[in-house]
């Protein structure tokens, strides 16, 4: 619900500026070459289809893009490639989400998580093929409250410190920590479960 | 048995292996050529949005003005206003959850239905537009668009509307609900309601602390809580100065933006018409990188879009645009400072960035106020997260 500002009038004000400079995109496309396969690994964990992580990386890629020129600390353009990531497939599960929730209201919330089959009360992720190993560790880290899936990916897929993980998302060290040791947490009671 | 550490390294490492084979060494030039074509899309539907938004801009002054046209017309009765921020007192020690019947925070349309067909909840409550964590981590607060605030405990009107919030931990998640409050002797009589639609907030306080754990409305949707632990108060607002409403709306571009309002009235303004009204607005604007540079040399101007909404009242759409007139220091940050004398309203605002969030404190009614640039400074510099950051 929270996701669907479109049906309500929000009283949202923004702040807009005029200006621009001058775009200087090199260093993000070499990022992006030589760094491909560490932000599709990324988005592949964020994202709760696998097959749609290159579709993220490159859709983050073109964002990023998009707003480099405004980007006024250029001194670090992974983590920002890197955030975009986050922020683009946080947006593709919200959209999912909401549509989802448009085409199945009727079906029970079990059987919404894009991960199973349609119809189906099974707990097979539909995307089971694609993932290598282990589904049940797959399947939990989707479970896990967003914010809590972002720090435990970035610290074992990025390898991320909390302070770069902290950058990325925007949020404190004090937070970073406490959402890793929620997750970590609530993914060993997940995997737990009979 | 393996821990979950290991667990994860191996299985990243052989998520890692399967990317490799798949993707190769990298993007394709074609991927690439794509990807520089789609960044010029998204440059070009940026530049149309922006010129659309500056086309229908509403100046600062003009949103606090309206906000300060809704609040003047309802200070006699403090329980008219939005669900008032709790004080640090009560954030420190919660009540607990309230008890009661809960409706399902997504609801129906109340237009032309009569107060008794709907036994328990008799307005109606669209869904909810976003759900904050408290400050404390026994506490979420629900924006939502409902009913008329009741005047006061012996308004008769059965148009109006008080909201409570109710919350249960079943399992390992929280249900939560609103229940409608009307007035107890409300007519018997048919009543049709129009269907004008008040922003209003509802904090519901938690059994037990929320720890990360899921929250799912009473019809069992599940229910996104934005994380208000890095959203940052002011901890000395001019003296006399109380927080009595806020709002949070999410962008609708979907980029993870959002707008987080409050708004700050004197405690002991005597004035009786809109004209008279002083209030401030504290904003936090997450832009999530794509709009907004606050910076030397840019023109900065606070908009909303056509059409919007102010506590139910449509923002008027006249513009004023304003330039900074100084600079100081917030936070470590350098802050621009603004001082516009529009024809109704002479409006100061504070507005400096950090990271990919904009914050905006702007004074309308400077003249009445009593409230000078330094005292808003002052305010802002004060400002800091519920745990200090």
């Amino acid at each position: 619900m929270a996701d669907e500002p479109e049906t309500t009038e929000v009283p949202t004000s923004h702040l807009v500026v005029e200006g621009a400079s001058d775009p200087d995109d090199a260093a993000l496309e070499a990022l992006f070459r030589t760094g491909y396969r560490d932000l599709v690994l990324l988005a592949r964990l964020l994202v709760d289809l696998p097959e749609d992580a290159e579709e993220v990386v490159q859709e983050a890629f073109a964002r990023a893009l998009a707003s480099w020129s405004r980007v006024r600390d250029k001194q670090h353009p992974a983590a920002y490639l890197r955030a975009v990531v986050v922020n683009v497939s946080r947006d593709r599960l919200r959209r999912r989400r909401v549509a989802r929730r448009h085409t199945t209201t009727s079906r029970p919330a079990e059987d919404l998580d894009p991960r199973r089959s349609p119809g189906s009360a099974s707990s097979q992720p539909s995307g089971e093929g694609l993932r290598a190993g282990d589904s049940d560790l797959a399947d939990a880290l989707h479970r896990l409250p967003r914010r809590q899936r972002e720090c435990v990916v970035l610290r074992f897929a990025d390898d991320c410190s909390t302070a770069e993980t902290a950058s990325v998302l925007g949020i404190s060290e004090g937070s970073v920590k406490t959402h890793l040791h929620r997750g970590l947490a609530a993914l060993q009671r997940l995997l737990e479960e009979p | 048995m393996i821990s979950i550490d290991d667990r994860l390294t191996a299985f990243v490492a052989s998520e890692r292996a399967t990317v490799a084979t798949e993707v190769g060494a990298g993007p394709t030039g074609d991927e690439v050529h794509a990807a520089h074509g789609r960044a010029h899309q998204i440059q070009r539907a940026s530049r149309r949005r922006r010129a659309a938004v500056l086309a229908a801009a509403v100046a600062a002054v003009m949103a606090v003005g309206t906000a300060a046209l809704w609040q003047a017309q309802h200070r006699d009765d403090p329980s008219s206003v939005t669900a008032a921020i709790p004080t640090p007192a009560q954030l420190d020690n919660p009540t607990g959850p309230q008890t009661g019947p809960a409706a399902p925070l997504s609801a129906f349309a109340h237009e032309g239905r009569t107060g008794d067909d709907i036994p328990g909840v008799m307005r109606g409550v669209t869904d909810p537009i976003v759900v904050r964590t408290g400050f404390s981590d026994r506490q979420l607060v629900v924006s939502f668009v409902g009913g008329r605030p009741r005047a006061s405990d012996g308004d008769t009107d059965p148009c109006a509307t008080d909201y409570v919030g109710t919350a249960r931990l079943a399992g390992d998640r929280f249900v939560v609900g609103l229940s409608g409050v009307q007035a107890p002797s409300r007519p018997k009589s048919t009543v049709f309601c129009t269907a004008e639609g008040y922003l209003r907030t509802a904090v519901i306080n938690l059994p037990e602390p929320l720890a990360g754990r899921a929250v799912v409305t009473t019809d069992d949707q599940p229910v996104e809580v934005v994380d208000a632990s890095t959203f940052l108060i002011p901890r000395t607002p001019p003296t006399g100065w109380t927080p009595r409403s806020e709002s949070l709306g999410l962008s609708q571009t979907g980029d993870g933006g959002f707008s987080w309002v409050q708004t700050y009235l004197s405690i002991d303004a005597t004035a009786t018409n809109a004209s008279d009204a002083s209030s401030i607005g504290v904003q936090e604007i997450e832009t999530a990188g794509n709009t907004v540079d606050v910076a030397d040399g840019l023109r900065v101007l606070a908009a909303t879009a056509p059409g919007q909404t102010l506590d139910g009242r449509v923002v008027d759409n006249t513009q004023g645009l304003m330039s900074p007139v100084g600079r100081t220091t917030v936070r470590g940050r350098q802050a621009l400072l603004f001082d516009y004398a529009g024809p109704q309203l002479h409006t100061l605002a504070v507005i400096w960035q950090e990271g990919t969030r904009v914050h905006a404190i702007t004074l309308g009614r400077a003249d009445t106020s009593g409230v000078t640039m330094d005292g808003l400074v002052a305010m802002a510099q004060s400002m800091t997260t519920a745990t200090g950051g």
